[in-house]
């Protein structure tokens, strides 16, 4: 970990930290979801923007998540917080599967194949209505009961979102993200310095796709609640925009973008409720056109220190 | 009923395959993949429903109109948003153009919500009448649908083979550098083949607009179906894409009625799959 690294880690647990004393309690949802959204996004990240591949089906993973932790709440009565690891597990076991089954495919057939299962995934969530509720839903319980069970929630899924950025600041520094990294930008040159390629194709997308299912478990057992509009392709969109809007490939691009759009969703839900999904997508569209790097490319340029260091993915 | 069903798949196929070609034709000459093709379908749908209402057109001038409407708005988006393809040196184009046609997706598709409301609408009937073809009963429209989206991919097919931008355009497909050196303009011809490829989406849209009605979501299916004819008739080739148009059309229908109408969609992806496991050049794509 660098220097810069540490520092906004610990600025953002302190912040994190302070907020629900500051801010009106209702913001402490918004706020959750953000942590919701950046763990989701760095998963997503780490599929695309490290490994280069275009999961267009990485909405499906929390809902496989947060399904399986609230079945397993359900039905056998797995306490919350195993159940993310359940979530977790099992999400990271299908993107194994639909991992291995990638591999022959590349470019927009991958987008085609993670799609359709995305698709069968959000089919079968409200086809089986007698386990999964349907549209309506399933209840799921929360980590705490309590008055202050909001407040505690909110603190989870801090410290949640900082494990998940950990986790991928300690990819972007170590071996295994240099591999990840081959593989993104030249297949053929990895593949003869002797990169494994398969392995860390399937090991990218398996790892995002297991964060993913984290954030999906931590989302029913915060809200109490989970319905199939967690895998739709609305959710897709903001994935795709989020990780774009803050800066594809880079370490603080996810929760910057995360912050940005749950916030701005909030601030701007009282006089344009319906409009947002529309502004995001202009913003995401003038992003890809004129800034490649998103927000990360700003900072980037107003601090010069920072140059050099963090790889443009898209453009040159 | 077995000839009612072909017939009618072979119309319904024939509109796929007038939406394939169209990717097919912007795969081969920019490269790329439109995300938001479906929504050039949508919204040709919706210019053909106002054009015959507001303006109160016959079928056959309100579908043309659709088509400027989309060629024109497909002409700007490659302008203004896509032409970094060609104008830069770009590393990945796919993955740019793969998350700035998502971005348009989504675009769109919330614009329609707020424009043209989320109402369902349904212009009139093209053709009142019915058509009988071999003692089979088939609605006007339908017939109607498909006979201009074939007039439409044969006469594109004839505008690659015999006019100098078709060739051009084959030229760019076979090798960008090799048809710069021989003086065919890139960028012209990007937003050109851009246009068309909307157009034809749009195209389809205003035909099968009287059949399925309209709203704002539906740009969605007919993407898939554009993918698949795609994946099915291989990269880049048009008669590919007729073929492979007609045969999920014809495999669909008949599957929805024999097996269950609740897979019909799944025998399209079971059939890009298999092709894709198999043949993955498609029927008439080259290695």
């Amino acid at each position: 970990m660098k220097k810069n690294e540490i520092i906004v880690a610990v600025t953002i647990i302190v912040l994190g930290l302070i907020a629900p004393k500051v801010l009106p309690s209702v913001w402490i949802t918004v706020l959750s979801m953000a942590f919701y959204y950046a763990i989701l996004t760095i998963g997503w990240n780490i599929i695309f923007g490290y490994t280069g591949l275009f999961s267009y089906g990485h909405a499906a993973f929390p809902a496989i998540g947060g399904y399986t932790s609230a079945l397993l709440a359900q039905h056998i009565g797995l306490s919350p917080f195993l159940g993310l690891l359940a979530g977790a597990f099992i999400a990271g076991l299908l993107g194994i599967v639909i991992g291995l089954l990638i591999l022959r495919v590349h470019g927009f057939y991958l987008c085609l194949v993670t799609w359709a299962f995305a698709e069968v995934v959000n089919v079968i969530i409200t086809a089986e209505h007698q386990i999964t509720g349907g549209t309506g839903g399933l209840l799921a319980p929360t980590f705490f009961s309590g008055p202050n069970a909001e407040l505690f929630g909110y603190f989870m899924g801090l410290g949640l979102m900082m494990f998940a950025f950990l986790i991928s600041i300690l990819l972007y520094h170590s071996r295994w993200g240099l591999n990840l990294f081959a593989v993104r930008d030249d297949i053929d040159a990895a593949e003869s310095m002797g990169i494994k390629t398969r392995f860390w194709k399937v090991f990218g997308f398996a790892f995002g796709c297991s964060l993913a299912g984290l954030a999906g478990a931590y989302f029913a057992h915060f809200l109490g609640l989970i319905d199939p509009g967690i895998g739709g392709l609305d959710q897709m969109g903001y994935v795709c925009l989020i990780v774009i809007i803050g800066g594809l490939g880079t370490v603080y691009g996810p929760i910057l973008g995360s912050f940005f759009v749950v916030i701005t969703k909030e601030l701007i839900s009282g006089y344009a409720s319906g409009y947002s999904l529309l502004i995001f997508s202009v913003i995401m569209i003038l992003a890809v056109r004129f800034l490649s790097g998103g927000f990360m490319e700003i900072i980037q340029v107003i601090s010069p220190r920072l140059n050099n260091r963090y790889l443009k993915f898209v453009n040159k | 009923m077995l000839l009612e069903l072909i017939i009618r798949g072979i119309t319904i196929g024939l509109v796929y395959a007038l939406m394939g070609v169209g990717l097919a034709l912007l795969n081969g000459v920019m490269r790329i993949i439109n995300f938001a093709h479906g929504e050039f379908y949508m919204i040709g749908g919706y210019m053909a429903y106002y054009a015959s209402t507001m303006l109160g057109f016959q079928f056959y001038f309100s579908v043309p109109t659709a088509m400027i409407i989309t060629f024109i708005l497909g002409a700007v988006v490659e302008k203004l948003l896509l032409s970094p393809i060609h104008t830069q040196e770009m590393e990945k184009p796919m993955d740019y153009a793969l998350i700035m046609t998502f971005g348009l997706l989504l675009f769109f598709r919330q614009l329609a919500i707020k424009v043209f409301g989320p109402f369902r609408h349904k212009p009139a009937d093209y053709i009142t009448s019915d058509v009988y073809i071999l003692g089979v009963k088939i609605s006007g429209n339908e017939v109607l649908a498909g006979a201009v989206s074939a007039i439409l991919v044969i006469g594109l097919a004839i505008f690659i083979k015999k006019t100098w931008r078709g060739r051009g355009w084959r030229a760019t497909t076979q090798s960008r550098q090799g048809a710069k050196i021989n003086g065919v303009d890139i960028g012209k011809e990007s937003w050109i083949a851009c246009g068309v490829a909307c157009a034809l989406a749009g195209a389809a849209g205003a035909l099968v607009a009287p059949i399925f009605t309209l709203s704002p979501t539906i740009g969605g299916s007919p993407l898939v179906k554009s993918y698949e004819v795609m994946a099915i008739g291989g990269l880049g080739s048009i008669a590919g894409s007729l073929v492979a148009g007609l045969m999920l059309g014809i495999t669909e229908t008949l599957g929805a009625f024999y097996i269950s109408s609740a897979y019909k969609d799944a025998i399209g992806f079971l059939m890009m799959g298999f092709f894709l496991l198999f043949r993955p050049q498609g029927l008439f794509g080259q290695k």
